[in-house]
């Protein structure tokens, strides 16, 4: 269900008359798919309104729908454009925070007040290409209920200029028509999300499965492959036949991965468990930083008695340290 | 190329101002400063490709910062002046993206009151060379067509041979810079990456054939030059790739100009790195595996910067730079 916003009904009636929504209060009128919100006009209502419909029922996203004026007169009026970004302004003064609505489009700046005269737009034209009255107010409602949002603009008029009002008045119901012509588009255009990969005989954690998805996207990177080449390119029948449970299979999934990605990986893993193994064939553990960061080493055991004591302090005298700094510090031949 | 210029409006009579203008052709904005505007809205860094804005501006507070250490070579003090805010260039890794909240450009123009704080530090520091650079914060040589300010700078080297600048660069424009005379101690440095990866990650800076080519100019007119190989970025043969990169300057007589090489594997701060994910995703950058590092920066992990750093040392000397001449920025010491 997607949550469309309006600053007037003269503005909604053609996507009332056309997705054919039933008038549920006077400013919420439902229908089939969507749910159109006359919010009246200004970024401060446009904000409440959105705030309250937003707390009492879930949406897929917010779309906001409606005119404004261009900075700019290379936008004609009556084109409809896909909003970037949305800025706000408070009696001339730019607002710190400010929303995505799309990869590409034009910029909006909403204006607590109307903008009427050329000086009070000439500012303006260095942070926006579009200025309205709403989209930062429902922007900002529709971020903090973690909706996505989205804004298309119908250009009415040059802002500042002198008659614009009675332009908008006359337009209203063609401009009414081609706004409702565009949201059938945009909602007929959208796409499924496809679902994740899912890997049987595997286990994924949370953690694991974000793990998965970032090296899946390093591999497709630096290799210049689809996921599905990727996966194609992983052994993961050989790893699914291996009797170990699935949570150790998706670990040696990730590993076998971070080493296609890491040119050391494979060779310190090696130089590490050959420094370590005589040690711990001892009953002592060298515990060194997973990330290689820090250079300490964590040396322990266990004892029981003396004898056991001095023959371990016997063995440590053996323990250097050349090895793993070595490593630590890259001197590892790779071609 | 600029959207809007916007001018502090005691400016707008200025001689430096007026010149700018001319150039940039454009119908001017005024405001009372600069940050009225620039900075006051979170604007995002890639509508610099399509809505840059230009503010003219006079810097105040602090003109001169201390570098932090392991920034030049050690020993001496380090310091770095800013004379401009944001850059024209498009580096996917530029820490600028998550610097500033706008990529839109500000070049400030009162010079005489940076070279004046330089000349005072100067004084403050008789017993050794002082290193002012340029280029932290906006590319040194990229504007200087519009702003003119380099023979100010270049001045203040002539009379003081313990101040030793560094111009920054990515920049092959060195129009200005040309009709100054040579000094030991104006030195322009460039960032090099490789042909392959440079053209991937340096967005709509000039490719490094030409800014090879700069440097062979710059050289045979006598010039002092330095070279960044910042960051360095791991790709399959980044080893080859490297040492075509240094034949090429060893076949241009440059390995043995330079007065010094500084080396940096990639590295971010927490928040730029969450800008360059968002930014360019698809950039190379993210094939490589990093971890948070010892001063909480984003890096590949102690191994691998270490190996990276000593393969492409040992390809410098090969090819002909001198080893004290090579230094380690921002990091540890390999």
């Amino acid at each position: 269900m997607h949550l469309i916003t309006m600053a007037h009904l003269g503005e909604a009636q053609g996507v009332i008359e056309l997705f054919n929504l039933k008038r549920v209060s006077s400013q919420v009128f439902e229908g089939e798919n969507l749910v159109c919100l006359i919010t009246g006009e200004g970024p401060f209502e446009a904000a409440t309104a959105t705030a309250s419909i937003l707390g009492s029922k879930k949406f897929l996203s917010v779309i906001n729908l409606g005119i404004a004026g261009a900075l700019d007169p290379e936008y004609p009026v009556g084109s409809i454009h896909p909003i970037r970004s949305v800025y706000l302004v408070i009696d001339g003064k730019p607002q710190f925070k400010s929303y995505k609505s799309s990869d590409k489009g034009l910029d909006c700046v909403t204006s607590f007040e109307r903008i009427l005269s050329p000086e009070r737009a000439l500012p303006l034209t260095g942070i926006a290409n579009l200025v309205d009255r709403e989209a930062w107010g429902v922007a900002m409602a529709a971020k903090t209920h973690n909706t996505h949002f989205s804004s298309f603009k119908l250009i009415s008029d040059q802002a500042g200029s002198l008659g614009a009002c009675e332009v908008v008045k006359e337009k209203a119901q063609e401009w009414s028509q081609l706004l409702a012509q565009y949201l059938k588009s945009i909602i007929h255009n959208e796409k499924e999300i496809p679902d994740l990969f899912k890997l049987e005989g595997f286990h994924f954690t949370f953690t694991t499965q974000h793990q998965f998805e970032q090296l899946l996207k390093k591999i497709c990177l630096r290799d210049e492959l689809s996921p599905e080449e990727v996966l194609a390119s992983l052994p993961i029948e050989a790893i699914r036949a291996e009797a170990t449970s699935s949570k150790m299979k998706t670990k040696a999934l990730l590993n076998f991965m971070e080493g296609r990605l890491d040119p050391l990986k494979e060779k310190l893993d090696m130089g590490l468990l050959l420094w370590k193994t005589p040690f711990e064939r001892q009953g002592i553990t060298l515990q060194t930083d997973a990330s290689w960061e820090s250079p300490e080493v964590k040396v322990s055991f266990q004892v029981s008695n003396t004898d056991e004591l001095e023959q371990k302090l016997k063995h440590l005298k053996d323990l250097n340290l050349g090895p793993f700094l070595d490593l630590r510090n890259g001197n590892i031949h790779v071609e | 190329m600029w959207n809007k210029v916007y001018v502090e409006e005691n400016l707008i009579e200025t001689p430096r101002v007026k010149s700018i203008l001319a150039k940039v052709k454009r119908e001017p904005i005024t405001l009372k400063s600069y940050d009225e505007i620039w900075g006051q809205s979170k604007k995002p860094y890639l509508h610099k490709r399509d809505s840059l804005n230009l503010f003219l501006a006079e810097k105040k507070g602090q003109l001169l910062k201390l570098a932090p250490d392991a920034y030049g070579q050690l020993g001496e003090p380090h310091y770095y002046f800013i004379h401009a805010y944001n850059c024209i260039y498009e580096c996917q890794y530029c820490y600028l993206q998550g610097y500033f909240n706008t990529p839109d450009i500000v070049l400030f123009i009162n010079h005489e009151e940076i070279i004046s704080e330089m000349q005072k530090t100067l004084e403050e520091n008789p017993d050794s060379r002082v290193w002012f650079h340029a280029g932290e914060f906006s590319d040194s040589l990229a504007l200087t067509h519009l702003t003119g300010e380099l023979e100010l700078y270049h001045a203040f080297c002539r009379k003081n041979p313990r101040a030793i600048i560094e111009l920054r660069t990515k920049s092959v424009n060195i129009k200005e810079l040309i009709l100054l005379e040579p000094l030991p101690n104006f030195i322009i440095s460039f960032s090099l990456s490789p042909q392959k990866m440079g053209k991937l990650i340096d967005l709509k800076t000039p490719s490094t054939q030409s800014r090879l080519k700069t440097m062979d100019e710059l050289n045979k007119l006598g010039f002092t030059l330095a070279a960044h190989f910042d960051p360095i970025i791991y790709q399959d043969q980044f080893k080859i790739q490297y040492e075509e990169l240094l034949e090429t300057m060893q076949s241009l007589h440059l390995t043995k100009a330079l007065s010094y090489l500084s080396m940096g594997v990639v590295r971010f701060t927490k928040d730029v790195y969450r800008e360059v994910e968002r930014n360019y995703p698809d950039s190379p950058l993210h094939s490589t595996p990093m971890v948070k590092s010892f001063d909480n920066k984003v890096r590949y992990n102690h191994p691998m910067r270490m190996w990276m750093m000593n393969t492409v040392k040992e390809l410098a000397l090969k090819y002909g730079v001198q080893e004290p001449a090579i230094y380690f920025c921002m990091e540890e010491h390999a």
